[in-house]
């Protein structure tokens, strides 16, 4: 039926085609008028952001809490130690000028400092975590005040008796020692208030940009600051290096590879889908009647995307482009079929429509049933996908019917029959036709062979295994890390809890949990505001025994050669200690995320939260999740973290996606076809397929990730197509149906390779992963194509009882 | 050193030529090699603890007081980068004079003294001439935080152009008192003098 409607179609198409072409423009028109309001996403994180609630709060906390969003750069003085503050001093000169960037220093902030510091002060005794058993101990005491002697009488002591004095057990200093752990940075050395790498060699700048790094816009002005600060650097310290990492760095070099992979992409797929048309057809005039409906597609795609009202992402454009090459489908189809000899055009035109047209249509309808299950994906590209390319797979078979028989019809009055020769594809249905037990044992050992890698098909959520850097960013990348350390290792612990104090003590039992995991560099903030718990058993222990722990202090005192009396003011303090209230650490804990640079308090929904940094080896994380796990209100953020989210998404999403693909397609091949058999039959060549187009992943090591794990929804929307073409040629009249389909399944297999051929030699590894996963689902499917439905249909008209 | 001579114009006294062979001698002290003694009167310990080493002095900001002893150290400063290391406790601590402020006007003003600019010293000293052989000044904080912690400072000059003698006397009764003996002038210094050298 749907042959004989696009039979009409054609025909009325022939018949008045001036009404047709205004039609046809008219819609070129309106599709790209509203393909002009296309934005272009140039937020990398909304390829994932929208993902689920899980990654999108990961995200924010990443961005919010930590040092995800600075620029760290190195100011590599190796060549030339002498010079490299000098050039420090210079890139800070230049980024504080800039309005791309808040802040930026090498040093920590001496105010901010001293600022915490007279804080603390008045709060020591309590913040000390030391047990004053031990401190005040004979021994303990003994070394506590031979330092404090030292310092008292060093040339520069002048001033300082009164603080030293005060604090004969440096517990302020023992406090502030407690702070100086840099998660994630094992190799910076800030005690000289500099941020040192402890080699000496280099500086790390901290520089915070005022922009979203994963706003193309914002990343590149903070590049465009860095690179005026390199320039600075070289004539200021022309030896010293300027290495800068982070989220800008990457995005940056990101967006310029994704918008290069994007203008390559739709240009050499254009080229090389137009060369394999011609190298098949052998007319280069018939490119003529082919570009029309391609532009048909691709203006209805951009019409979809106008209308979306949400940007799009580059990916989703490359990915858009290298469908043109299924777009070119239909025509092969339609041309292919119409290729009697001696007829006009006017006559087989519309004849060819009604032989394919059920194929075309069947075959167009599974296609967006299969990228209609890429709306179900957790990732928001990936629903983008499925929108564009149903666009253009609709514009396409449109765009066929309208100016396939507009044009064609204005080359000649006859066309010259396509020379099907015989080729590799007559000679692989004739062989599955002359032997087809063999194609068929052959397959199915193929397929349980190369079912067992794919039974240990791999998922990798980690984003930096298909965000690419540069080779420039990774060089500098492994110089951080070699000489400070890997500043990704760090991550945080946010506690919420109704109340600050709650938060504050669950932030004490998350401090102990990491430690307990073998987790480092803890920089807890209830080191400098304990909850009301621990402060009550600091002063129950200070107070309860305060006149032996004065009376060893004087004992102590007198044998180190102190004068009697010389201990009254920390008398005083003890005093005041045991019998005064702490103060709101509120204001404690905002001075010590201004020193740090990050906010480790703030207001939730469900009250309050803590952030906990943290850094380790990540081989310990899992053991941290679980020693965390009883802490009410305590979540583990780290990209690590993240990445395993995304693992358990995709992981969830290739057989969800998958299954509804599959389902739906084999739905509509036994509406359409009514008979099991004959929708086995086309399905035969996706199902092995998927098996090894899995099994060769695999096999080869290659993970399904975020972005490739679009190929088994698209391959049972696209590869079907050339499983039905194939099968349909069991009921087409033409005697040479089947030469003609396989010839037409190669030419759209060659044609669609070359699409997606150019994705797979993408820059960027997400394009470049989607390239590749969907070159081997489509050359396989192809293959299998030529091989399957024929031995098939073969072996069942042999097993059917012959007529008596 | 030549602004000593300019506090003493300054405080009205006509100079001598005493004064102006000092002053002739001061403008070319680039470095001074002594034997130093110091002795510290801190309440705290009500003992006078006396110790000797050596001072290296050299312009415009550089300056190495090694003392001896059970309680000695060895404090180097090199224009924002102080060390100081506690030869009993075995212990080194190194500071960028720049973060830590109460350590920089500590040393702002040991070298205040030490190398003498007299509109500086003029801003925050009140002057006053207690001797004249050798030449031995008095110098008062004029208010500010400064005079919470210093009551006065003496001074004494060498004919030679250099401080000889600094006597800090603190709020808290406190009393400091440097001697730079056996001094040598414009002596060349190496360049290691001003590095801790690893223990």
């Amino acid at each position: 039926m749907t042959g004989r409607l696009l039979e009409s179609i054609c025909r009325l198409v022939m018949r008045r085609p001036g009404p047709a072409s205004a039609l046809g423009l008219l819609v070129v028109l309106l599709c790209g008028g509203l393909a002009t309001r296309v934005r272009i996403a140039d937020d990398a994180r909304s390829l994932i952001v929208g993902a689920d609630v899980e990654v999108a709060r990961q995200l924010q906390a990443l961005s919010e809490m930590t040092a995800a969003d600075q620029l760290l750069i190195q100011v590599d003085g190796r060549n030339a130690p002498e010079q490299v503050e000098a050039a420090a001093a210079a890139v800070v000169e230049v980024l504080s000028a800039s309005d791309a960037f808040v802040a930026a220093t090498f040093e920590v902030d001496a105010g901010k400092r001293a600022a915490l510091g007279e804080l603390l002060f008045s709060r020591r005794l309590l913040l000390d975590p030391r047990d004053p058993e031990e401190t005040m101990a004979p021994v303990a005491l003994a070394r506590s005040l031979a330092e404090l002697r030292a310092k008292l009488l060093a040339p520069h002591a002048i001033g300082r008796r009164g603080l030293l004095m005060r604090d004969p057990i440096d517990s302020l200093g023992t406090v502030l020692g407690l702070l100086s752990a840099a998660p994630g940075l094992p190799g910076l050395d800030a005690t000289s208030g500099r941020l040192l790498s402890r080699d000496g060699t280099s500086i790390l700048v901290l520089a915070t940009p005022s922009g979203d790094p994963f706003r193309g816009a914002d990343a590149a002005a903070s590049m465009a600051a860095v690179e005026a600060a390199a320039v600075r650097v070289h004539e200021v310290a022309p030896d010293a290096v300027l290495r800068p990492i982070g989220a800008h760095r990457f995005a940056h070099d990101a967006e310029r590879m994704v918008r290069h992979d994007v203008h390559t992409s739709a240009g050499l797929t254009l080229v090389l889908i137009l060369g394999v048309f011609v190298a098949f057809f052998r007319r280069p005039r018939l490119v003529l009647v082919a570009l029309p409906p391609l532009a048909f597609g691709a203006a209805v795609a951009g019409g979809v995307a106008g209308v979306l009202g949400e940007p799009v992402h580059g990916i989703v454009l490359a990915f858009s482009a290298a469908c043109l090459g299924l777009s070119i489908d239909y025509t092969i189809h339609l041309l292919a079929a119409a290729s009697a000899p001696g007829a006009t055009i006017a006559d087989e035109l519309p004849v060819a429509a009604r032989r394919v047209g059920g194929s075309l249509t069947l075959a167009a309808t599974s296609t967006l049933v299969g990228l209609g299950a890429l709306l179900f994906a957790h990732v928001p590209a990936l629903r983008q996908m499925a929108l564009l390319a149903g666009g253009a797979v609709v514009g396409a078979l449109a765009g066929n019917l309208l100016w396939v028989p507009i044009l064609l019809p204005r080359l000649g009055s006859r066309l010259k029959p396509v020379r099907v020769e015989r080729g590799p594809w007559s000679t692989s249905v004739a062989a599955a036709q002359a032997h087809p037990w063999l194609v068929v044992t052959g397959a199915a050992a193929l397929g349980i062979c190369l079912a067992i890698p794919a039974m240990h098909t791999t998922f990798d959520g980690d984003l930096r295994n298909i965000d690419t850097h540069t080779a420039a960013a990774q060089a500098d990348e492994r110089a951080f890390e070699s000489t400070f350390g890997d500043a990704g290792q760090a991550g945080l612990v946010v506690v919420e809890a109704g109340d600050l104090d709650t938060a504050l003590a669950r932030a004490e039992a998350v401090e102990a949990a990491l430690q307990s995991a073998g987790l480092a560099q803890i920089l807890s903030p209830t080191v400098v505001a304990p909850s009301a718990a621990t402060i009550a058993a600091r002063k129950q222990r200070w107070c309860a025994h305060k006149d032996d722990t004065l009376g060893a202090l004087y004992t102590a005192a007198a044998t180190a050669g102190f004068a009697r009396g010389a201990f009254a003011a920390f008398a005083e303090d003890l005093d005041a200690t045991c019998t005064g209230s702490m103060a709101d650490p509120r204001e404690t804990l905002a001075a010590f995320g201004e020193l740090t640079g990050r906010s480790v308090v703030g207001d939730s929904a469900a009250g309050t939260w803590v952030a906990v940094p943290f850094a380790g080896e990540l081989s310990r994380l899992p053991l941290a999740r679980e020693v965390l796990r009883p802490i009410a209100g305590a979540t583990l953020v780290h990209r690590r973290e993240l990445t395993t989210h995304l693992t358990e998404l995709i992981a969830a999403d290739v057989p969800r996606l998958a299954g509804i693909a599959g389902a739906a397609v084999a739905l509509l091949l036994l509406l359409a076809y009514r008979r099991p058999g004959r929708a086995l039959r086309a399905l035969a060549p996706v199902l092995l397929s998927g098996v090894a187009t899995l099994g060769i992943l695999a096999a080869s090591d290659v993970a399904l990730n975020l972005m490739n794990l679009c190929v088994l929804p698209l391959l049972a929307g696209l590869g079907i197509d050339y499983g039905v073409v194939v099968t349909d040629a069991e009921t087409d009249p033409d005697p040479y149906a089947l030469q003609h389909r396989a010839f037409s399944v190669s030419v759209a297999a060659a044609t669609t390779l070359a699409g997606f051929g150019s994705l797979a030699v993408a820059q960027y590894g997400a394009i470049a992963t989607i390239g590749r996963a969907v070159l081997l689902a489509i050359t396989t499917s192809a293959v299998f194509a030529l091989w399957l439905p024929p031995a098939l249909a073969a072996l069942t008209r042999r097993s059917r009882p012959r007529p008596l | 050193m030549t602004a000593w001579l300019a506090l003493v114009l300054l405080a009205g006294t006509p100079p001598d030529g005493g004064f102006r062979a000092i002053a002739d001698q001061a403008r070319n002290v680039h470095t001074l090699r002594a034997r130093m003694l110091q002795e510290k009167q801190l309440a705290v310990l009500g003992e006078v603890i006396r110790s000797s080493g050596t001072f290296l002095f050299e312009r415009p900001r550089r300056l190495r007081m090694d003392l001896g002893g059970e309680d000695g150290t060895v404090l180097i400063i090199d224009g924002d980068r102080m060390v100081t290391h506690y030869k009993g406790l075995g212990k080194t601590e190194r500071l960028r004079l720049s973060s830590d402020e109460r350590a920089s006007r500590i040393v702002d003003h040991l070298f205040l003294i030490l190398e003498g600019d007299p509109i500086a010293l003029g801003e925050v000293y009140d002057l006053e001439v207690r001797g004249r052989e050798p030449l031995q000044i008095r110098l008062t904080p004029k208010s500010g935080s400064l005079a919470k912690a210093i009551r006065h400072v003496d001074a004494e000059l060498d004919r030679r152009g250099f401080v000889a003698a600094i006597t800090v006397s603190e709020t808290n009764g406190d009393r400091t008192t440097w001697r730079f003996v056996d001094a040598v002038v414009n002596a060349r210094l190496p360049a290691s003098s001003f590095v801790l050298a690893a223990p």
